[in-house]
């Protein structure tokens, strides 16, 4: 598969708090999805805000379909990478519907409405979501994970070949987990998009994710496929536990059990 | 679909009300009018002063009513969606303020130095933009604008620019009166030629602010939203702070400072229509026109012959709504 992100000495550091990214080197292929797992305030987040270019003043180099982040106007970066963010409390109680075809504005040309292409992208993307049936109503007025299906929807809609999740799985009960785990990965095996999430649960990391990179205080402390790299070592290296590994009876891919 | 047509209905509905007010509104006043007089003036079947009353002076005063409330309130929503702040309006931020103040110093120029007219607008215009910004510029804290630090700051430029006005109508006190119009707001030097110079703006940058509907939508939503569809937050919020301060200005120029309207108008818009700016900035304006137009009337008919100020008309309704919204979403 041919490298779709392609991360090189990549460094940042916040003016704020001082807090920084140090020489990360990531290449992430078609296809695949990619988990970043790591302890709060790490840099998963951070990387994640890097790579859709809300934060351009970087240094090293961030390629996504062999074009540079920083040198990408905003219109032409929104229609590589999407986003769902990890927090979504809008002020004001859009619809459903209004949220998800806001992932057609970067196809939109000035003083014209939505075309045709865009109106059937925005349904279609809310049919895989299974937000369709609620679409008129406010945003507000749903639930924690029916609201995190739209953003997704609203992801989909907009239809680009990288899409980051910031936490997509975090505070919501199991259910929702596991119908937006099938989503996600139903959609990444049936249109070969690329994924890259930060992850709060290993587990459901592990489950998911073809690859793992494990980030603590702003480094790369490894990366691979979860089987390699989901070791007690690296785990407590990680979150300073001694851990329990055992291996998932259904999909054979490894567990961390907190002892 | 239930939902569009209950919508569709709705929006007939305040246009008819717009509509029935802005005519029933126009036999109040110094002199009064009945449907029967009304009408025959209006077909050129009645002649006299009190025809001309109502053709020169009543009609264009209502019509600036219109003009000015539904610009005020079109401009309020956009920045409330711009600015992510429930409470922004042209009146909060300071904008009107800087505008008066750019108003009143050309009328001094123009007593003291003979400066010759047509700096008005031009004047009104620099000093809005400037309040406009540097409000923005006060409460912007590492990249985000707090709503209560953002009320602050507008409210610290107002006191500025208000103080640097009541220096300038002491300076030339013979235009007091004139300057006084200007600080609290009055309709009723509104001419046909006014209604001919702003109506353009109006319809023009409403029809430009909707066509960035879709935009100020996702920009309510947050700067980062924003962002991860390609929409540049601080671009919008310039180009609604250029125009607001355009609009302002020129509605300054020709009416005063008339505060509350663009705050409280697009959230009983939003009610009705809910938030989505596409149709919100269309509603908001037919809305803040009727809203205007029946202060305006309150304001010179209540204590003829004497006229109220037209901000204290809607200050009286806007204050106790601004406190319930502060209340209710002034948290975040």
């Amino acid at each position: 598969m041919k490298e779709v992100v392609k991360i090189r000495n990549l460094s940042f550091s916040y003016p704020q708090n001082g807090f920084q990214l140090r020489e990360v080197n990531l290449t992430i292929s078609g296809g695949e999805m990619v988990g970043l797992i790591g302890p709060n305030g790490s840099g998963k987040t951070t990387l994640l805000k890097l790579i859709s270019g809300v934060m351009k003043n970087y240094s090293g180099s961030i390629k996504i379909g062999g074009m540079e982040v920083r040198r990408l106007s905003k219109k032409k970066l929104a229609r590589l990478v999407s986003y769902v963010p990890q927090e979504f409390d809008p002020l004001f109680n859009y619809s459903v519907e209004t949220i998800v075809s806001m992932g057609r504005i970067p196809y939109m040309k000035p003083f014209r409405s939505f075309s045709e292409e865009d109106v059937r992208m925005v349904v279609e993307s809310m049919k895989v979501t299974d937000v369709l049936r609620f679409r008129t109503r406010g945003v507000r007025d749903i639930s924690g994970g029916e609201r995190r299906r739209v953003t997704i929807a609203r992801a989909f809609a907009q239809g680009t070949p990288v899409v980051l999740l910031d936490e997509f799985l975090s505070h919501l009960d199991l259910g929702h987990v596991r119908d937006i785990m099938r989503i996600m990965l139903s959609k990444l095996k049936d249109e070969k998009i690329t994924i890259i999430a930060a992850f709060h649960e290993v587990n459901l990391a592990s489950l998911m994710c073809d690859k793992l990179v494990g980030i603590k205080d702003g480094k790369i402390i490894f990366q691979g496929a979860p089987q390699e790299t989901l070791n007690e070592e690296n785990i407590f290296t990680l979150y300073g536990i001694r851990p329990v590994l055992v291996v998932h009876p259904r999909f054979g891919k490894p567990q961390v059990l907190i002892t | 679909m239930k939902n569009r047509k209950r919508r569709l209905l709705s929006f007939v509905l305040i246009v008819l009300l717009l509509l029935i007010t802005a005519m029933v509104s126009s036999f109040f006043g110094t002199v009064r009018y009945s449907l029967r007089e009304f009408l025959d003036i209006i077909f050129g079947k009645a002649i006299g002063v009190k025809a001309e009353i109502l053709m020169k002076l009543r009609i264009p005063r209502v019509l600036g009513g219109m003009i000015v409330g539904g610009s005020l309130a079109m401009l309020g929503a956009a920045l409330q969606s711009s600015l992510r702040n429930p409470l922004a309006d042209p009146y909060i931020l300071g904008i009107s303020a800087g505008a008066a103040f750019g108003a009143a110093l050309s009328a001094v120029l123009q007593e003291v130095k003979a400066v010759k007219i047509g700096l008005t607008p031009l004047l009104a215009f620099f000093f809005a933009l400037l309040a406009s910004f540097l409000t923005y510029a006060f409460a912007r804290r590492g990249g985000r604008t707090p709503v209560t630090s953002l009320i602050l700051s507008g409210v610290v430029i107002s006191f500025l620019f208000n103080a640097a006005t009541t220096i300038l109508v002491i300076q030339g006190w013979r235009n007091i009166i004139h300057v006084y119009a200007w600080i609290f707001g009055s309709l009723s030097g509104f001419t046909w030629k006014d209604v001919g110079v702003i109506l353009p703006f109006t319809l023009g940058f409403g029809f430009l602010l909707t066509s960035m509907g879709v935009k100020l939508n996702v920009v309510s939503l947050g700067d980062e939203e924003a962002i991860h569809v390609g929409v540049d937050p601080e671009k919008l919020r310039f180009v609604v702070f250029a125009l607001s301060s355009f609009m302002t200005a020129v509605m300054v120029s020709a009416a005063g400072v008339i505060g509350f309207v663009g705050l409280i108008v697009p959230h009983i818009a939003r009610l009705i229509f809910g938030p989505d700016n596409r149709t919100l900035l269309p509603t908001s304006m037919i809305l803040g026109g009727t809203f205007l137009v029946i202060c305006d009337t309150i304001a010179r008919s209540v204590f003829q012959p004497t006229e109220l100020p037209l901000s204290s008309v809607t200050a009286i309704v806007g204050v106790p709504v601004f406190v319930y919204i502060m209340r209710r979403k002034g948290r975040e």
